[in-house]
């Protein structure tokens, strides 16, 4: 398994060109330091990894003018930490050099074999992070309350079917577009027998829908058995922008049963009937 | 390999999205309302409207009458596919198992299995997707073809098969609707069966496809980059810089690929080319890690051009820029803390479209978002984001529900005020009326059977006139008091008292089958009124049980209801409080870890700064010596 991010490049090229400079202890400095031997400690955390992962080394020296970090790093400051990504095991050195000698520390990073790799990995219980499994166990108890919820959504709506508009008396009215139409569909009002029902205002996602072949139902209401006047006013806009209205007035027979209406628009330019009356 | 491991999962997604199934002439009013739903993300509705419609079509005696029946296959797949989208994995694919096994014709099961695996496949159950797609054999429709292969492939890559997936992508090569993420993921499968070389070659050919489409841009761009960043690895800078190159410049990939093509250019010793690449990237979205980390490399270029000067410079600007940023994500961490981040996630306006997760950071008041870019494009993310919204829009569903069972109880209660007072007196006017209707009907109904005994023994007095009866009854009188007597008077009114009584035989007699006929049209005559009076009959028994049933026999299911929707908001309200406190967390995890490095950054400028005008000092008291 092979680490194609450079970031690391990057870092490291610029701790060492960085640490060079050595803020903590000018250049001036260490030219004046007491000759005693310098000593050095160099730790990496963690000691395995997987190829690419990110690996901390820390280290801290006394007594020295310079410390060079092998490989890849180079020059660093008396002391710090810097992150490195090796992609096999790697043995890092940390070289202090003083007026009073030389000091070596080493650390081992030990590079595991990573998995397989593959677009989507199963992995064992022990493996998740634990917000990752937080989040799971979270996202099961979600999917219950949306069951739930979906039952208690439908047994409501039942309900309410039972309680305003029993079957009895129930009418229902749906809008759809003509297959294919292109007409931007602005507004449709609907008047039973005289009387405003509705009077829809379409959004652009819910033209969309349309366009796409969705139903809407546009009213749902109670009226009594028989012949019935249903009158409709459609208003939009064609592709190039001109306003257009149509009128549509039809008669449906309400019987015992729920009654279901359906409208199918078209625009003026399709040569389909701009409102069709259909019936279940 | 992370980044090939993003890109695999971009190929997946865009190849695996599926649309809500629709084929043919819509003729189910409820399927089609369900699909409205569904084209505006409304998957709650959505899936009520079919879940009942479905459950509905299933008690049929005779679901072939149904109109739900024209469409009965592709409601099963949408259910699947809406659950998908609604993010139940765990109910998604249920109804499509039915379909499966049902008796249905193998191009549908093929399509059911098909559909089953996808589903398996994006829930991470492998093993099953294997099994699912082991069960299509024979006729494949048309359109799934393509697809199905697609998925075989990914379903193999995913499952350590490289080798075979390179296989199925090898024969889809064809496929243009799929062709840019055939071509990419058949690089990525070489190089997971170890062909690295060939990876290169096939991954350089899907670099240069054209693209017409976002998604295939998209799918190009990463191409290039994933080949470019493998170029690089193996020290080819010169073919890596022309295959970085490639990257659309406005394209999502376009700010690691400016970053890596000036590293190909550096690494080759080219710092002055690198700059080119470098400094457009330095101008760009200063959030961005690719940013953040030229930010650092430009001076460092320079620094390596020995252009000390302005290496300090660059090195101070960036210092500046780093101390902004962390001062900027200290912000963020703290207005997450206060609540800010969730209450921007669920303002209305932030989610009007599919892009709303990009579009947050242009909110005002969200300063949160600018560094949690790359943690919302992960899916595990989004799905705890898109859950959080949803749990929001199920408690105002439970709040809405709860108020229309509290309006319920009103309707129920006002009925019954109304009712009540009047059912009584109602209930005994009808009770008289019902008893009345009765006894006509059944005297009709007995004419109607003496007439039909008529047609076969004539009973011609039967249908004599009431002045008839009247004459016949006093004739009859008369013959009475004549009795037998043999007085004259007697013997002179008897032969006229026959006459009478032969008048009146011989009228009844010879109109007998005139006047049953005109009894038969008037008995018929009957009939209109009758039917008219039995449907006024039976619309006031509906009317009557309507009544009753509009306001009796509830009280025991709202009272139900009520208690679940109760406890379904208090699960919702600890739910929300645990999902919106592990996102934030999450959240704030990410920006402290943005944070560590900005700070180990701004420490790299800071030595930076200080190095290059020590190197300049030197540099110019090295020239002022010469």
């Amino acid at each position: 398994m092979r680490d194609y991010s450079l970031r690391p490049m990057v870092s490291l090229g610029l701790v060492a060109l960085a640490l060079m400079a050595n803020g903590r202890m000018p250049i001036a400095a260490a030219q004046t330091a007491p000759s005693a031997s310098p000593s050095v400690a160099l730790s990496a955390s963690p000691t395995s990894a997987q190829a690419g992962q990110l690996v901390t080394l820390t280290w801290s020296s006394t007594n020295a003018a310079s410390i060079t970090l092998e490989p890849a790093v180079g020059p660093v400051a008396a002391q710090g930490s810097t992150t490195v990504r090796p992609s096999h095991s790697t043995t890092y050195t940390a070289t202090a050099t003083g007026p009073g000698g030389s000091a070596h520390a080493s650390a081992k990073i030990i590079i595991t074999p990573a998995p397989p790799s593959a677009a989507v990995q199963k992995r064992s219980q022990e493996e998740i992070p634990s917000d990752q499994r937080q989040m799971r166990g979270l996202d099961e108890q979600i999917q219950e309350i949306k069951s739930d919820s979906l039952r208690m959504s439908a047994e409501l709506s039942q309900l309410e079917e039972k309680l305003l508009y029993p079957s009895g008396t129930q009418v229902a009215i749906f809008v759809e577009l003509a297959k294919g139409d292109t007409m931007r569909l602005d507004a449709v009002r609907l008047q039973i027998d005289g009387q405003l029902v509705a009077h829809y205002i379409y959004s652009a996602k819910e033209l969309q829908a349309l366009h796409k072949g969705g139903v809407q139902r546009i009213y749902v209401g109670n009226v009594a058995t028989g012949d019935h006047k249903l009158e409709v006013l459609v208003d939009g806009k064609l592709e190039g922008g001109t306003d257009f209205s149509r009128t549509g007035e039809f008669t449906f027979r309400k019987e015992v049963k729920p009654k279901l209406v359906g409208l199918t628009l078209a625009g003026p330019r399709s040569g389909n009937t701009p409102i069709a009356l259909g019936e279940w | 390999m992370r980044a090939i491991r993003q890109l695999i999962g971009l190929a997946l997604a865009v190849g695996l999205a599926a649309p809500p199934a629709t084929s043919g002439d819509l003729r189910d009013f409820y399927f089609g309302e369900a699909l409205y739903h569904a084209y505006q993300g409304q998957y709650f509705d959505a899936l009520q409207r079919l879940d009942t419609e479905l459950a509905q079509y299933h008690v049929l005696d005779e679901p072939k009458l149904d109109t739900l029946h024209y469409h009965i296959n592709d409601a099963e797949f949408s259910v699947g596919d809406f659950e998908l989208d609604y993010r139940m994995h765990q109910r998604a694919g249920r109804a499509i198992k039915a379909v499966l096994e049902g008796a249905v014709d193998e191009a549908v099961r093929n399509e059911a299995a098909f559909r089953l695996a996808r589903i398996h496949f994006q829930k991470g159950q492998l093993d099953d997707a294997l099994q699912a797609l082991a069960r299509i054999k024979g006729t494949v429709p048309e359109q799934i073809k393509g697809d199905l292969e697609f998925l075989r492939a990914n379903v193999y890559m995913a499952t350590g098969q490289p080798g075979e997936a390179v296989k199925v992508l090898a024969q889809l090569k064809s496929n243009e609707r799929l062709a840019g993420f055939v071509a990419y993921n058949l690089g990525i499968a070489l190089l997971q069966d170890g062909r690295p070389q060939e990876a290169i070659e096939q991954l350089d050919k899907a670099g240069q496809l054209p693209a017409g489409d976002p998604p295939a841009l998209a799918i190009r761009d990463k191409s290039n980059l994933v080949l470019g960043t493998m170029l690089f690895e193996s020290g080819n800078f010169e073919r890596a810089r022309q295959s970085l190159d490639r990257v659309h410049l406005e394209g999502p990939f376009s700010n690691q690929a400016l970053l890596r093509a000036g590293w190909a250019e550096a690494s080759a010793q080219q710092y002055d080319r690198a700059l080119v690449p470098w400094n457009i990237l330095v101008d760009r979205e200063p959030t961005d890690a690719a940013v953040q980390e030229v930010i650092l490399a430009v001076p460092h270029a320079y620094a390596s051009l020995k252009l000390h000067g302005r290496a300090a410079i660059g090195y101070g600007h960036a210092l500046e820029l780093f101390s902004n940023q962390i001062e900027r994500v200290d912000a963020s961490i703290r207005s997450i803390r206060e609540g800010q981040f969730l209450n921007a996630l669920i303002r209305e306006e932030s989610r009007e479209d599919e892009t709303w997760v990009i579009r947050l950071r242009n909110l005002p008041d969200a300063p949160e978002t600018y560094y949690l870019m790359e943690l919302m494009a992960s899916h595990d993310f989004q799905t705890a984001l898109h859950n959080y919204l949803d749990l929001e829009d199920l408690r105002s569903r439970l709040n809405a529900w709860k108020t229309s069972l509290d309006a319920f109880d009103d309707i129920i209660r006002l009925r019954g005020q109304n009712y009540e007072p009047l059912l009584p007196e109602v209930d005994a006017q009808f009770r008289e009326l019902d008893s009345r209707i009765r006894l006509r009907l059944e005297q009709r109904k007995h004419l109607a059977e003496r007439l039909q005994a008529m047609l076969t023994s004539p009973r011609p007095e039967y249908l004599a006139t009431a002045e008839e009866q009247i004459a016949s009854e006093r004739i009859a009188l008369i013959e009475k008091r004549l009795g037998e007597s043999n007085d004259p008077e007697s013997l002179a009114l008897r032969p006229r008292a026959a006459r009478l009584r032969g008048t009146l035989t011989w009228r009844v007699e010879t109109e007998y089958n005139d006047r049953l006929t005109a009894a038969y049209v008037h008995l018929n005559e009957l009939k209109a009124p009758i039917d008219a009076l039995n449907q006024r009959y039976d619309a006031f028994i509906r009317t009557r049980q309507a009544a009753t049933h509009s306001y009796v026999g509830y009280d025991v299911q709202i009272a139900r209801l009520r208690e679940r929707v109760g406890d379904a908001l208090q699960r919702v309200d600890m739910l929300i409080a645990r999902q919106g406190h592990m996102i934030e967390t999450v959240a704030i995890n990410q920006l402290e870890a943005r944070r560590e490095r900005l700070v180990a950054q701004q420490t790299q400028a800071r030595f930076g700064v200080a190095d290059s005008y020590d190197r300049a000092a030197r540099a110019q008291s090295d020239a002022g010596g010469h």
